[in-house]
């Protein structure tokens, strides 16, 4: 593969790289999001970059589609049938609420009442048929849900993780009269106990899947239109891609494709750098997110809830998302205590320095007061490209943070980014602390439009080894469409013990899974010799609930001492005290199949220039209630292994980079700049 | 007298200072819930985390996540591990185990430690938590019943007691607990969870303590204290002056038949307020009783849940009396039994507080909550599962509001808890259930129509087993509010031996002896209803008839 695009589409802008591996050229491109068809920004981005279609091997593309539907509530419309008895399963949820004070939160369920209806039938949780499918009321029900105007048909049965008979043969019944392919049963998406979540990770799989393959298809047939005749691939939540035609089968996987991406590149760059412990910050106008990467595999969550009442189960990356962006706003709490966040301004009306009717402080204008963005260095040619408004900046910092707290304007600005810093450091610990993880042995990867800006504070706050920010910090995610590999993960439940562990049942689900895994991957054009096999599990010790992922390590026998072996390490490394008297639960076996075809190497291909530094230029700035004279730079102009100490701040296109007093920064020869504290 | 001159704390640390404490009590939380034995504490997060002040016990700060009802119980546990065990005894490493719901407690499945944390050989704060364990020991296997009569029935009692003595576990209090309880490896599993929280919260206190030192803490501290009564003070004079008076009833203790009065008058004066339960029944024999702390508790979760941008240290406490008599069923003695407290009194409490808000400010205020835990403790024997116990609880509706209907089955109020699936249930005991739905027509209606009760049918597959119910809202349903209807009361059923029958405290009913096939038929409340049903959007009239939630 020679010349490969990749495309991430945000909520503002879609940013695409090119890269050509055999010429040693890159290429990007920053244009509008059209979220009302986000392909018509894709095509417009395509264009931008300049390069005949017809010439790309290989488009790569992370997507918000399936995210968006949900939260806007904007999927198919969906029927499901359940088990006589249990068709409100998704309504009742886990009997919770959403805020622990205040009752007066609510709840819409994807798939209204009306549209849930039963049949008989019933299984044990031993997987005993307790009741007969009762075929004809299946046809009947599916006919009246197809006739009621429902797109897609949910089947959901109780403990068909124990039993999937009824399930498939209730989808099977289905498929015989149903108009189209939308036909799921919750036994296919996610084979595991709890009838909610289980449920829930269907009707969400089933409510964007025909927008997921509308979305696919209309793209293909545009690509196809302009001269493009190659595979489309689509980034999936578990940082993997798939190809288009699997995209359709497996659309519940695209819910993180956007995310999934940055993490994807921050991956690759600890790779490049050698680092074992990384977290990737993503640091945008609305959110933070951040993934834990050791050994440069991004930690993988079962679950993640998408909205209040709407778990979704399929592995994903563990990226976790705080309200905490460049457009946070600032405001006095009813206590007279200053918060940020997590409310934003948005793009609109956006910060108040953007000067489009924002009146509210946000952590970009506290920067833009405090000289940090859009520094003043005298030459105008210096400035973003953005123009961007100190003095009103400054004056609503003044009048909505200073005047009712007695700050002056510097000091409240200081104080919005020292609350936030510390909002997003604890943030950034409390993830470590609950893997069980050492902050001071970790460096960070800064990313997104606001993430190089913050990363040096947030990495003092947690007490971090260093900050990372890469070559294109912006253009991050689009970079890590076109380094993420083919890869599937499968989950099923084993519900084994150690005292009482069958060996040859265990053997068998795994060689099933993987065989499975396989076929899809050759499916997608990759050989067998192209294959990777990872085992693991879901364990915990009899009678917890929470389960702990453990990866078998490669080649290790498929038996008791050994599995349980590797679940003592993983426990032990989390929460300390281990519990010997206590038997051991295996209760999901988990596969994750992936094509070990490298990807291609971007680090060549960022030209990092020679010889000396050209002299900075300096613009004031408030650090710490002092006035200082920073060192201002373009960033690309800075040649590889060039140190220096920090004030400074580093200018580039989609981008800013701040360096602390007292810490220094380094250009790596990959173009990477590291941040680490002075000596 | 003079002071050396005090510069105003300065607002950037204030609001770190604050955010650092938090966050320490949400890491504890978070670990415990991780690695809990319990359900309740791993997945129902019956649990609580905080730090608290070294003299005098008051609460810094509170994890959000925690359960409710441990807002004021807490600062009570720690104020009385400091009464037995002043804080110059206490040394390195030491933790104290206590559960008496007479000191400082709910009931005796809420086990609570409390760990000094030293720095540099002072003692500087004081953290502490809560878990919920499904058996101390007892008459009924869970430790909920309706019909115990004294506390010594309930479960095992552990006053304020050092469980480590400078890092080193007291053994012979350990195997007098394991003898005593049910399931004791499953409850050393929860008391490691506890501990090793417990070891992170003092960590997390050492790099807090050394990045801004004792001085600018404790001023924090004072101020952030401050702040909270300022708050809590500037909401109670937004509610028109006056006395307001709610009354609800239960159906009955448990024990004795007839019903039990709650009766509350709220007097608000300026920027107080004076509860005052003078009204309710006396101390009761069965265990519905209150004991003090889960009283207060209750009805500062009241306040809460309707001015609940508070933050929880002890200052938001500040601005209230009490005239709770001793000897009322709010302030029993030793050894008036008390397990029914958390599952129903304590959560009724909460309805009848926000009742009586209510009449002063209905705009800001939900109708009537189902208010009612539905707790059932089934233990037994089975040639499928062997032996077994367990205690799984439902939810209902949330009262109609000024902006929406209701939420259905929502939690219990005072706490945040959720139940457990059916298929784990299924997978732990031998009970089959043919029906776990919203309950039709269980809402008030009203302009914005109370979310809605729950049904649930299940039976015994095999074996024999006993079955307790610990429920309550049978007579009547939650309440309307400014033309609103009430919801359904509560409507249980049992069918044993082929034959179907109501219980004599139609929502209690202690050990009921089950064979395979027999098994009960539970609908729990819906919320009320707010506003006249006349101005109801017909579009969600509409919608309401088409998903059947309405007759």
């Amino acid at each position: 593969m020679a010349k490969l695009v990749g495309v991430d589409i945000g909520g503002t802008n879609t940013d695409l790289v090119y890269v050509d591996t055999d010429a040693r050229a890159l290429r990007t491109a920053k244009v509008s999001s059209t979220p009302a068809n986000q392909a018509e920004g894709l095509m417009n981005g395509l264009a931008a970059l300049g390069v005949p279609l017809s010439e790309i091997d290989l488009i790569i593309h992370g997507t918000t589609v399936a995210t968006n539907a949900v939260i806007e509530r904007k999927g198919a419309q969906c029927g499901l049938i359940a088990t006589r008895g249990f068709r409100d399963v998704l309504e009742l949820r886990r009997r919770d609420r959403p805020q622990t004070y205040g009752l007066i939160g609510q709840f819409a369920p994807l798939i209204e009442r009306r549209f849930r209806r039963e049949v008989d039938e019933r299984i044990s949780a031993q997987g005993e048929i307790l009741t007969p499918l009762d075929e004809a009321q299946v046809r009947e029900v599916a006919q009246g849900l197809a006739a009621d105007g429902c797109e897609v048909l949910v089947v959901a049965f109780m403990n068909s993780y124990a039993n999937a008979a009824h399930e498939r043969r209730a989808a099977a019944i289905v498929r015989e009269v149903w108009p189209n392919r939308y036909v799921v049963a919750s036994s296919d998406i996610f084979p595991a106990v709890r009838e909610f979540e289980r449920t829930s990770t269907a009707v969400v799989s089933g409510y964007v899947q025909p927008l997921i393959e509308r979305y696919v298809s209309r793209l293909t047939n545009r690509l196809a239109g302009d001269g493009y005749e190659q595979e489309l691939l689509i980034v999936q939540s578990n940082g993997g891609v798939m190809s288009a035609d699997v995209s359709i089968r497996y659309a519940a996987n695209t819910i993180l494709s956007g995310p999934a991406a940055g993490v994807t590149a921050g991956a690759s760059i600890a790779q490049e750098l050698g680092l074992p412990n990384v977290v990737s910050c993503d640091m945008g106008g609305t959110s933070l997110d951040i993934c834990v990467i050791r050994d440069a595999r991004p930690d993988l969550a079962q679950q993640k809830l998408l909205e209040f009442g709407v778990p979704l189960c399929i592995p994903m990356l563990d990226a976790d998302a705080i309200g905490a962006g460049g457009g946070s706003l600032a405001h006095i709490d009813s206590a007279g205590i200053l918060q940020v966040g997590p409310k934003s301004a948005g793009a609109v009306p956006g910060p108040v320095s953007y000067g489009r009717g924002g009146t509210i402080p946000t952590i970009t204008d506290a920067n833009v007061a405090l000289g940090i963005l859009a520094p003043d260095t005298g030459k105008p040619a210096e400035a973003t490209t953005v123009a961007l408004d100190r003095a009103s900046a400054r004056a609503a910092i003044e009048k909505e943070i200073g005047n009712p707290l007695g700050l002056s304007a510097d000091a409240a600005a200081e104080a919005i980014i020292k609350v936030s810093v510390a909002k997003m450091g604890g943030h950034v610990r409390r993830r470590l602390l609950e893997k069980g993880l050492d902050p001071r042995a970790f460096s960070m990867i800064a990313f997104g439009g606001a993430g190089p800006l913050h990363a040096n504070r947030i990495a003092r706050e947690v007490g971090l080894k260093s900050a990372i920010i890469p070559w294109f910090p912006g253009l991050t995610s689009a970079l890590g469409c076109i380094l993420g590999q083919l890869r599937h993960d499968f989950v099923r439940s084993v519900n084994q013990t150690i005292a009482s562990f069958d060996s040859k049942a265990l053997v068998s689900v795994y060689e099933e899974l993987s065989t499975e895994g396989e076929k899809l991957l050759q499916e997608e054009g990759v050989e067998k010799n192209e294959i990777a096999v990872m085992l693991g599990a879901d364990m915990c010790y009899r009678g917890q609930t929470h389960v702990l992922q453990v990866t078998f390590p490669a080649g290790a026998p498929l038996n008791a001492e050994a599995i349980k072996a590797a679940f003592e390490a993983t426990y032990q490394q989390r929460y300390s005290l281990l519990l010997p008297d206590q038997d051991i639960r295996i209760v999901n076996a988990r596969v994750t199949v992936l094509s070990t075809r490298s990807a291609p190497e971007v680090g060549p291909l960022i030209k990092v220039p020679e010889g000396s530094a050209p002299a900075p230029s300096f613009a004031p700035i408030t650090f710490e209630g002092r006035r200082v004279e920073a060192k201002v730079w373009q960033r690309h102009a800075l040649p590889r292994d060039f140190s220096f100490t920090g004030p400074a701040i580093l200018l580039q296109h989609d981008s800013t980079t701040f360096v602390e007093p007292g810490y220094v920064a380094t250009v790596h020869p990959t173009g990477n700049l590291i941040i680490e504290a002075g000596k | 007298m003079t002071t050396t001159e005090q510069k105003p704390i300065d607002p950037t640390t204030l609001a770190v200072v604050r955010g650092a404490f938090e966050q320490i009590a949400e890491e504890m939380d978070t670990v415990l819930a991780a690695s809990a034995i319990s359900p309740v504490i791993a997945d129902a997060w019956d649990r609580a985390s905080g730090v608290f002040h070294p003299v005098t016990g008051e609460v810094i700060a509170q994890g959000s996540t925690g359960l409710p009802i441990f807002i004021v119980v807490m600062q009570h546990t720690v104020q009385e591990v400091i009464k037995a065990h002043p804080p110059d005894t206490m040394k390195p490493g030491d933790v104290f185990i206590v559960n008496d719901p007479y000191r400082g407690g709910t009931h005796v499945m809420d086990v609570k430690f409390v760990r000094p944390f030293f720095q540099d050989g002072k003692i500087k704060a004081i953290i502490a938590n809560t878990g919920h364990w499904p058996d101390v020991g007892g008459m009924t296997p869970g430790g909920f019943t309706p019909a115990s009569t004294d506390v010594y029935q309930e479960g095992l009692r552990f006053p304020p007691v050092r469980i480590m003595e400078e890092g080193k576990m007291n053994q012979a209090l350990l195997d007098v607990m394991m003898l005593n309880m049910r399931v004791a490896e499953d409850r050393y599993g929860d008391m490691a969870a506890q501990l090793n929280a417990l070891e992170l919260g003092c960590r997390r206190l050492d790099e807090v303590f050394r990045q801004w030192g004792d001085e600018t803490l404790n001023r924090c501290i004072d101020e952030l204290k401050l702040r909270s009564e300022m708050l809590m003070r500037n909401h109670i004079r937004t509610i028109p002056p006056g006395t307001y008076h709610f009354r609800d009833e239960m159906d009955s203790d448990g024990v004795e038949e007839g019903r039990v009065v709650i009766d509350l008058k709220m007097t608000v004066e300026g920027s107080e307020i004076t509860f005052d339960l003078s009204g309710s029944s006396s101390e009761l024999r069965g265990p519905f009783n209150s004991p003090i702390s889960s009283t207060i508790t209750a009805l500062m979760i009241g306040m809460k849940h309707v001015f609940w941008d508070v933050p929880i240290n002890a200052g938001c406490f500040v601005p209230f009396k009490y005239i709770i008599p001793e000897g009322s069923m709010f302030n029993p003695r030793p050894p008036r039994p008390v397990s029914g407290t958390t599952t129903e009194t304590a959560h009724r409490l909460v309805g009848v507080t926000m009742g009586a808000l209510a009449q002063a400010i209905p705009e800001r205020v939900p109708a009537g909550f189902f208010g009612t835990g539905t707790n059932v403790g089934i233990g037994g024997n089975s040639p499928m599962y062997g032996r077994y116990a367990t205690i799984f609880f439902f939810g209902g509706g949330y009262g109609g509001h000024a902006d929406g209907d209701g939420l259905t089955n929502g939690s219990t109020t005072i706490a945040a808890s959720r139940n457990s699936s059916v298929e784990v249930l299924e997978q732990t005991v031998p009970l089959l259930f043919t029906r776990y739905a919203v309950r039709d027509g269980s809402a008030g209606v009203g302009e914005y129509r109370g979310g809605l009760g729950v049904e649930i049918d299940f039976h015994l597959r095999d074996g024999e087993a006993y079955f307790t119910l610990v429920g309550d809202r049978g007579t009547a349903g939650p309440h309307g509010l400014v033309g609103g209807e009430p919801g359904l009361p509560a409507d249980h059923s049992f069918h044993t031996a082929g034959k179907t029958f109501k219980a004599p405290h139609l929502t209690k009913i202690d050990r009921l002896y089950l064979k395979g096939g027999d098994g009960c038929s539970l609908k729990t409340p819906g919320g009320g209803g707010y506003g006249n049903v006349e101005d109801r959007d017909p579009k969600k009239r509409e919608l309401d008839r088409m998903n059947g939630y309405v007759a």
